[in-house]
């Protein structure tokens, strides 16, 4: 179980908005969170992360403590066996795409194969400046996926792929999580994609997460 | 024309752009990449030389390198080493005066990568120290590239910092005092034949380091 209970806050010229992010994502789970932009999504995936820190409160993951103010423990993002997929560009443009799945590959299987199960091969020794916007992001996701992250964050994954290929990406979703028994959370503006994919949705909204599990039945 | 001057203005530009490249890349990472505010004035203090006059920083140099005192009598009575008028003093002294050239487009090209590449690296499990290495390095070989010309180049042609720092001896007369000594002799044939060479090397030095820049950009 990922048990999430911290508080923030964005110092911001025009506002200062207190954030209170409380969540508990299960074994083999997703999670969606949805809201406006600006709500603060994408901060709250950098917080579980270890990208940013806390001003208190307490971050875990089963019995490991990843943050926790009152102990003065705060983990590096590297001792946390995640892996976060960021909206904007991330592939290394020194590397192929190849090379750039093998960089963080903690899977038993090759680049190779994973850009076969996702019909990516002729893109194995193209360098990531050469892709379109949805290669890339189809790309990175097969990274973060070949990490083998006990938890996956995903912000705004598939923004760029078209319909018909998600499929396969939901899909590679599902059967990994429960293989790996990987936690998942996943942002998106996109409600009808949080509703095929995640167990539970949060919206996030005035700086806290709401349990919204009407839309899942 | 002797070819001595030239032998010692490349050995000179050589071993200084190496030890700069070596010592710039932490320097630069720790610039670049720091929250701590003491980063600023580090960095105020390694571009000092870019705005100071030559005979400035080589007056400084000549005083604390001076055998008769400071730092420079210690170093000459505990390992017998004399820094002033020196081969030794005039590589620390081109290494502090071509500091900014190698340094700053570092910093620059460290400045122009998303943050994402130094993040995705950090969650995909990655040491900082690995990911310098293998992502953030790699990512900006083009400004490593520019720092080692310019400082290379800069070393070459350097003056101020040399005179004041090596005098008059042959075994510190590199190119450009070597053009100096000659027009003071009136000797403008042999000064003319090293400052044209001089011109045609660097030129040349320049436009095969940006080919070979241009290539790592496009490549």
């Amino acid at each position: 179980m990922l048990q999430v209970n911290i508080n923030y806050h964005i110092p911001n010229r025009y506002e200062k908005l207190d954030y209170h992010f409380e969540l508990n994502v299960a074994a083999a789970s997703t999670t969606g969170i949805y809201g406006v932009s600006g709500a603060g999504k994408s901060t709250l995936l950098r917080l579980i992360s270890g990208l940013e820190k806390p001003l208190s409160g307490n971050i875990s993951f089963d019995e490991k403590i990843w943050f926790s103010s009152e102990k003065s423990i705060d983990l590096e993002p590297q001792n946390r066996n995640l892996s976060l997929m960021f909206p904007e560009k991330q592939l290394f443009t020194n590397m192929s795409v190849s090379q750039n799945i093998d960089y963080a590959n903690h899977s038993d299987k090759n680049a190779q194969h994973w850009l076969t199960q996702f019909k990516l091969t002729h893109l194995a020794q193209r360098k990531p400046q050469h892709l379109s916007q949805g290669e890339h992001q189809r790309v990175a996701f097969i990274r973060a996926l070949a990490r083998r992250p006990q938890l996956l964050l995903l912000d705004e994954p598939f923004s760029a792929i078209n319909e018909e290929l998600k499929a396969d990406y939901y899909q590679a979703i599902e059967s990994y999580k429960k293989e790996w028994d990987m936690r998942v959370i996943m942002i998106s503006h996109n409600r009808d994609e949080l509703n095929k994919i995640s167990q539970q949705q949060y919206h996030l909204t005035n700086g806290k997460l709401i349990c919204d599990n009407k839309s899942l039945g | 024309m002797e070819l001595y001057p030239y032998w010692l203005s490349l050995k000179l530009a050589f071993i200084t752009s190496a030890i700069l490249l070596v010592i710039s890349i932490p320097l630069a990472y720790y610039i670049a990449y720091s929250k701590h505010k003491a980063k600023f004035i580090l960095e105020a203090i390694c571009t000092l030389p870019l705005v100071l006059p030559p005979t400035v920083l080589g007056y400084y140099l000549l005083i604390t390198f001076s055998p008769n005192q400071g730092l420079g009598a210690w170093l000459k009575n505990t390992f017998n080493w004399q820094l002033a008028f020196s081969f030794s003093g005039l590589v620390i002294g081109s290494i502090i005066y071509s500091l900014p050239f190698m340094l700053q487009p570092i910093i620059h090209g460290f400045n122009q990568l998303p943050k994402t590449y130094q993040e995705a690296s950090y969650t995909l499990g990655k040491s900082k120290l690995h990911t310098l290495l293998n992502v953030l390095i790699p990512c900006t070989k083009p400004a490593i590239i520019t720092g080692c010309i310019l400082s290379f180049a800069h070393t070459l042609g350097e003056f101020g910092v040399v005179l004041m720092l090596g005098g008059h001896l042959k075994s510190t007369r590199v190119v450009s005092i070597a053009i100096y000594d000659e027009v003071q002799m009136m000797n403008y044939s042999q000064a003319n034949q090293y400052a044209l060479s001089l011109l045609i090397f660097s030129l040349i030095t320049l436009m095969a380091a940006n080919l070979l820049k241009s290539r790592y950009v496009t490549g």
